[in-house]
């Protein structure tokens, strides 16, 4: 038997959120899920390198990113402590523009406190989650997705085609994505096609055949002279490199990058809840704070001790959906194995040596993905016109400043961190729209009925219009509509609403209230169904009828009174 | 707003509905399905195309049966879209009228 209030299983996944897994199944997706984690450290190499970090710094920041993402992981993944989702921190990709300038500015120490400064943006932002309800609706989500998505585009791409940030029109080496392809190719079809351990596999299998063959055509990078001088077995060594806020011009900057990683962590957070659910309705954003939350205290700690910062995922999104599987426990063994791969200098680097286009071909499985997903969520609810222009200038504005990045090199500095993300510059555009389109709306309406009027129609109109200024869930308005209608028709063929009906609709997110108003005898509504004879009979006895049927189809009916006025209220839980 | 059309299969008679079946539609569904059947026939009343079926629509539904029940033929409905296979549910309809998931699954029992 299924709890009442277990999240119904999609048909593609195998193993869902408190699903447990077989120790081997376990330790495979863990595996999978580590290695593509620690693949991402190239991040805070890029960072290190671009900063000129010393040899020693750069060892500093990525022992203690590893060591801090995996405890956010661990912490991420548990039920009630964190969000009990299959959660896998990376380094965050959002901080590098911030490290890079703060270290390059005051080193180690400046990159701490601006680190610090991220964190606790992030921190205050997640304590208003609960209220932050109406700013996030589904299809802001939806958006936030969506970005989430085009913005892993051009990592991805540049690494499928070879292509440096600044290249000068080189010729294509297609080499490099004969290897994407191929990865890619593999992923899909291994996910689509193949059940069992091959599905389960999917990821690493196309990651490997990938390697071979990067390897095979001569686009495999060697590993560096000092990788041979890496040992197998040490301890992880952590440094407290001191903390400075010297240079105010960063603390922006900071404050940015704080509440990008935030809105970055709620798209990673809805996109698994939705994932993990066939009825999704809504964000769980008070889940999605937790998760915000561990996610700091990890940056807190890696701040302090010389690390970069991490944030959940978005291409272990794409592994479990190619794996079908969702089980939080898969992180919590990802984590675990994270902080051994510590101990392990050879091993990082080892992993810090896989060929680009492998990783630009995962990364474009999680794209495709993630697009979609957002899509659906944007599509979950009816959209008004000004719904539709929320949505449409938000993904327009994000895809803007990712076509043109002249746009955004020709604002002030400080701004260009922000700007120069598709997925916060688009999630902010949304909100804002959002937010402005909802002066003026109302939430309670109301039209009357008279006799003569068509009712389904008049409840068509009337609710399908309400609904999309609202953007109220599609299949909530289509089961209302019949029943409201019927409710009306009762109403006024029986006579019992002689001089017509007001009709007042009213929604809160989480109910959909259709009230009837008008002056008359109040309808009784037996408990036991009436016999189908009982249609045929007076007035009052249709009415009984039809009353109890309003009483099983509504999630609820109430009669009431106001004035002199008798009220039937039908609730439609949303 | 609502479309009938009456088609003879053998000894059964389907009436195609199209549309919706509330106050303003049914009289036209009542007049179709007044004249009393033959003994031994049965009336199929198609119903895929049925996208709203109210109580006056009910109503209707059960005259009919009971028409045909007196006149010693068989009433039956068939190809109920989810919305209206719930009306028939709540109402109680669905255990006093054989309901049949198709035309072709009707017509295969009855001929």
């Amino acid at each position: 038997m299924v709890a009442a209030d277990m999240p119904r299983k999609p048909s593609n996944i195998l193993y869902s959120v408190n699903e447990k897994l077989p120790l081997g199944t376990l330790v495979i997706l863990a595996i999978q899920h580590a290695s593509l984690a620690l693949l991402f450290l190239v991040y805070p190499l890029v960072a290190a390198a671009e900063a000129g970090m010393s040899f020693e710094d750069t060892q500093m920041l990525i022992t203690s990113c590893i060591i801090f993402m995996a405890l956010a992981t661990l912490i991420e993944c548990l039920p009630r402590v964190g969000a009990g989702l299959l959660l896998i921190q990376i380094p965050n990709m959002a901080h590098l523009p911030l490290a890079v300038q703060s270290m390059a500015a005051g080193g180690p120490a400046l990159y701490a406190g601006m680190s610090l400064i991220a964190a606790v943006s992030q921190l205050t932002l997640s304590r208003f989650m609960g209220a932050l309800r109406a700013v996030f609706p589904p299809e802001i989500c939806g958006v936030a997705v969506t970005m989430l998505g085009v913005a892993l585009a051009e990592p991805a791409l540049r690494r499928v085609f070879n292509l440096a940030a600044e290249s000068g029109g080189a010729a294509l080496d297609l080499r490099y994505p004969l290897v994407s392809l191929v990865s890619l190719v593999i992923i899909i079809l291994l996910a689509i096609f193949s059940r069992g351990l091959l599905r389960l596999f999917a990821v690493a299998i196309g990651a490997g055949v990938g390697w071979g063959l990067a390897a095979y055509v001569g686009v495999a990078p060697a590993p560096a002279e000092t990788f041979s001088t890496l040992p197998y077995v040490d301890l992880p060594k952590l440094g407290l490199p001191g903390i400075s806020f010297f240079s105010w011009a960063l603390v922006p900057a900071a404050i940015l990058t704080g509440i990008i990683s935030a809105v970055d962590m709620l798209g990673t957070v809805v996109s698994m809840q939705r994932m993990d659910d066939a009825d999704w309705r809504r964000a769980d954003l008070a889940q999605a704070g937790r998760a915000i939350r561990a996610n700091t205290v990890a940056d807190m700690g890696a701040a302090v001790t010389g690390g970069f910062a991490s944030a959940s995922s978005s291409a272990a999104i794409g592994v479990a959906f190619a794996t079908g599987t969702t089980a939080w426990r898969v992180g919590v063994v990802a984590g675990a194995m994270m902080l051994l791969a510590t101990f392990s200098p050879r091993l990082i680097g080892a992993l810090t040596i896989i060929p680009a286009p492998v990783i630009g071909a995962i990364l474009i499985y999680a794209a495709a993905f993630l697009i979609v997903a957002g899509m659906e969520l944007i599509l979950s609810r009816r959209l008004s016109d000004r719904r539709i222009f929320t949505v449409g200038l938000a993904v327009l504005t994000g895809l803007a400043v990712a076509i043109l990045p002249e746009l955004v090199h020709a604002t002030p500095d400080w701004m260009q961190p922000i700007l120069e993300s598709p997925l916060s510059v688009s999630t902010g555009v949304a909100i804002a729209l959002n937010l402005f389109f909802r002066i003026g709306i109302r939430q309670e309406a109301s039209r009357p009925v008279v006799p003569g009027d068509n009712p389904f129609v008049a409840t068509t109109e009337f609710l399908e219009r309400q609904g999309d200024l609202w953007g109220a869930r599609r299949d909530v308005i289509a089961a209302a509509i019949p029943v409201v209608a019927e409710a009306v028709e009762m109403l006024l063929d029986t006579g019992v609403a002689e001089k017509g009906v007001e009709m007042r609709a009213r929604f809160d997110e989480t109910n959909f209230d259709v009230s009837l108003l008008y002056e008359g005898e109040a309808i009784a509504i037996p408990t036991h169904r009436p016999a189908p004879e009982d249609l045929l009979g007076d007035a009052q006895a249709v009415a009984r009828f039809v009353g109890y049927m309003l009483s099983k189809r509504a999630d609820r009916l109430v009669l009431g009174k106001e004035g002199e006025r008798q009220i039937l209220t039908l609730r439609f839980e949303h | 707003m609502i479309q009938i059309d009456r088609i003879v299969e053998g000894n059964v008679v389907v009436t195609a509905v199209r549309g919706r079946l509330d106050s303003s539609s049914s009289p036209k569904l009542d007049e179709f399905l007044a004249a009393a059947p033959d003994d031994g026939s049965v009336i199929l009343l198609d119903f895929a195309d049925l996208t709203y079926i109210s109580s006056a629509g009910l109503r209707v539904v059960l005259k009919a049966t009971k028409l045909a029940r007196s006149s010693g033929a068989t009433l039956a409905v068939c190809g109920l879209i989810p919305q209206v296979h719930e009306v028939f549910d709540v109402s109680g309809f669905s255990t006093l009228i054989p309901i049949h998931q198709s035309r072709e699954a009707a017509l295969a029992t009855f001929t």
